[in-house]
């Protein structure tokens, strides 16, 4: 379920916060359902304790998933993909800036659309998979 | 009182000197048995005063002296290496009590040989079929008086062993740290008095070392005994003796860095006290050995290889230094 | 909470570690890395005990370490160098230390070595290295420390090992928010256990930060030049190394990228990329930095 790069310059709790959002578009993780414990998953992947709450705090900020008291975190019900306003500009701007790059590159709208068609289909086949 | 003995440091501490108790007891015994067979059973012969049983006479025990440096050996080897010192100081007793348990296991050690050796001549002294003139009181003042040389003496390695950081070293050089200063003053008033033809009766000072005292004097062939000799100072001063320099002892390794374990010594003004001390006993050695000879060119040749030994003991010292690793800066920029 | 105060430690009368000052917090988890003899045993050996301190104090909790025998009730050290007791059963120095530690904790012990599979009645003697180191650790553990201190606790463990002392490490650290320093060469496997880093080198602090903040102050770009790689690249003030291989240079920058990335952008370039970097890689600029005291080295490979 996780596979972390600790070489990779993002640093581990990012990584972890993206793998959780990952598995939950995946299917991996439904809503509702249990993840592991801050001390399994520090058990299982050999990372930081600390490391793993932070990511989890973070999710929990943005009410992607939750604790409750002794009984664990779960992923959240009737989870609202979409995100507040503010975090939906940075992404569109981030958007904006890919397809500035991708110009340059000669990779104009129907290529780029078909580039993210193919995307998604990855995506797609690997919920397919998990 | 009993809860010492439940010590875990204490307990480990005892382990460890099983076996040269049991070594101490039968180096004690060997002569003992012997003195005991070679009794003449002829009833009238019998008696327990100084003249029949050899090994009464002196005031020390040869035997439990020889396995003192085993006892120092087996007790401080490991703690002078570098592994082990490292887990036994991490753990949550202070120096003290490691130094403290590990003296008095050695002392129950020494006293519980000695005992066994006195258990032995008693039931000798009380079983049926030998009958015995003479008292019993002398075995007792033997055994007080063996049992306390030789805890005066164990004191002595024992500091020693703080002071070096070699167990082996200690063991067997341990004696050299006490009885040197006699050694070398002696030898300094005997030259004196051959090359010089000055005479101060040195006689006084040996006295400070029994055994020097004993061999110079030849009380031992003389068959001066214990009973005769005022056994109750001797008592007194073993005691507060070896009190003393338990403390000393205390405070040394207290003071110790354990980061020198394994050079010959662990404070710098020990190893220039081993270089001076050396290169003058060996110095005094080589002239002494010479005095030995009568006279003629044989002796004039000793005597200047017997002066050559002061340099080649200086020379010899900075070697073992140098070997075991030293704090002293030898270079000069 | 460890305080580790203007600490100095002469051998011999060499400075061994000088200038060291830091504070761990509990619960974190702090890689000690160094090259060989830069300090790091004999610090973690002064950290709890062992050697006095030339000048300076280390106190846990309030307590200097070296004058109170009770704190280390808290403190494990442990080694590679556990030679202990060489003839005793392992099962002898468990109830020994069991007598010990006043936290003492048996049944931890028999947890542990259900993973690690000890013989308790195999000498200690006979034991293997990577045996040697288990027990050591699980010996550690069972004393149920608040500052646990590691020193190259890899060495002599196959890979599976490895994974399982991680393993007991998090957990650990998950339950009881032990204070961990753990010193090892193998920072592939610090890199994602610690949280912090000292760097340590010729026996004085050159970094104390945060993991994140180490790994985000060095940098690895890769640029690819449209003609050739020009001289100028070495002019740009935050780059610390650089590597050519033909039309491709491999920037290792330190700071902000924000002035780099625009000096390159200026150039005549086709694409710059950020490449991960590896917390041994950063370790390797840093030391070489430090040593030659040449900010830019420039290798080209064919």
């Amino acid at each position: 379920m996780f596979k972390i790069k600790p070489s990779s310059s993002q640093p581990i709790y990012e990584q972890i916060i993206t793998q959780v959002k990952e598995s939950i578009i995946k299917g991996v993780l439904r809503e509702g359902e249990k993840l592991p414990s801050v001390r399994d998953l520090a058990e299982m992947t050999r990372v930081n304790p600390n490391t793993i709450s932070k990511a989890y705090k973070s999710l929990e900020q943005e009410r992607i998933i939750s604790t409750v008291r002794g009984r664990g975190t779960f992923v959240a019900e009737n989870l609202d993909i979409k995100t507040n306003t503010k975090d939906m500009e940075n992404l569109k701007t981030k958007l904006k800036d890919i397809i500035i790059e991708l110009h340059y590159f000669g990779v104009h709208e129907k290529d780029a659309c078909q580039i993210i068609e193919e995307i998604y289909s990855e995506l797609g086949k690997e919920a397919g998979h998990a | 009182m009993l809860d010492t003995f439940k010590h875990p440091l204490f307990k480990r501490e005892l382990d460890q000197i099983k076996w040269p108790t049991l070594l101490m007891a039968i180096a004690i015994l060997l002569p003992i048995l012997i003195a005991i067979n070679s009794i003449d059973p002829n009833p009238s012969q019998y008696s327990w005063t100084m003249d029949s049983i050899d090994f009464i006479r002196a005031p020390y025990d040869l035997g439990g002296w020889l396995v003192l440096p085993i006892f120092i050996i087996s007790q401080f080897f490991y703690t002078r290496k570098e592994s082990v010192i490292g887990l036994l100081a991490s753990l949550p007793y202070d120096r003290n009590t490691h130094i403290t348990y590990k003296y008095f296991a050695g002392v129950i050690g020494i006293i519980l040989a000695y005992f066994v050796g006195f258990l032995v001549i008693a039931s000798t002294y009380f079983s049926a079929g030998h009958p015995i003139t003479g008292s019993f009181s002398p075995i007792v003042i033997w055994l007080l008086v063996v049992t306390a040389s030789s805890l005066f003496q164990y004191s002595v390695l024992f500091f020693a062993a703080t002071i070096m950081g070699n167990s082996i070293f200690a063991g067997f050089g341990g004696f050299f740290m006490f009885y040197t200063p006699v050694f070398i003053l002696g030898s300094v008033f005997m030259n004196l008095d051959t090359f010089f033809n000055f005479y101060v009766d040195f006689e006084p000072i040996l006295k400070i070392s029994m055994p020097h005292y004993i061999m110079y004097t030849g009380a031992w062939y003389n068959k001066t005994s214990i009973v005769l000799m005022d056994f109750m100072p001797m008592l007194l001063l073993y005691f507060i003796g070896s009190m003393i320099i338990f403390k000393l002892a205390q405070k040394s390794f207290n003071k110790n860095d354990f980061e020198y374990n394994g050079n010959m010594c662990m404070f710098i003004w020990a190893e220039k006290v081993f270089l001076v001390g050396f290169t003058l006993c060996f110095g005094f050695l080589g002239l002494d050995f010479a005095q030995t000879f009568q006279s003629g060119w044989l002796y004039s040749l000793a005597v200047v290889i017997g002066f050559a030994c002061f340099p080649l003991g200086f020379i010899l010292s900075k070697k073992l230094l140098q070997v075991t690793g030293h704090q002293v800066q030898f270079k000069r920029s | 909470m460890l305080e580790v105060n203007q600490l100095r430690k002469d051998i011999v009368g060499r400075p061994i570690l000088s200038d060291i000052h830091f504070a761990v917090k509990p619960g974190c988890i702090t890689g000690l890395i160094g090259e060989n003899g830069a300090g790091k045993t004999t610090l973690l050996k002064t950290i709890c005990g062992i050697l006095r301190p030339t000048s300076g104090s280390v106190s846990f909790d309030g307590h200097n370490v070296f004058n109170s025998p009770e704190i280390r009730n808290e403190i494990a050290f442990v080694s590679e160098e556990a030679e202990f007791f060489k003839y005793s059963r392992v099962k002898d120095l468990l109830n020994w230390f069991g007598e010990i530690y006043i936290n003492f904790d048996t049944e931890h012990f028999h947890n542990l070595n259900q993973r690690f599979q000890i013989p308790l009645d195999m000498k200690i003697q006979k034991l293997s290295k990577g045996m040697r180191m288990k027990v050591s650790l699980m010996l550690g553990l069972s004393i149920r420390p608040k500052l646990l201190l590691l020193d190259e606790p890899t060495t002599g463990l196959d890979p599976s090992s490895r994974k399982h002392l991680f393993e007991v490490l998090m957990r650990e650290v998950a339950d009881n928010d032990t204070t961990i320093i753990i010193s090892s060469h193998l920072l592939n496997d610090l890199e994602q256990v610690c949280d912090h880093i000292i760097i340590l080198r010729d026996g004085k602090i050159t970094n104390n930060t945060s993991l994140d903040a180490l790994k985000s102050s060095i940098k690895q770009i890769q640029v690819c030049f449209n003609d050739y790689v020009p001289a100028g690249l070495s002019e740009i003030p935050q780059v610390l190394k650089i590597k050519t291989l033909g039309r491709v240079a491999y920037l290792t920058v330190e700071g902000e990228l924000e002035e780099t990335i625009q000096s390159i952008e200026s150039m005549d370039i086709l694409f710059w990329e950020l490449i991960d970097m590896k917390l041994e890689d950063i370790f390797i600029t840093t030391s070489e930095a430090g040593e030659s005291n040449v900010r830019h080295i420039q290798t080209s490979a064919v």
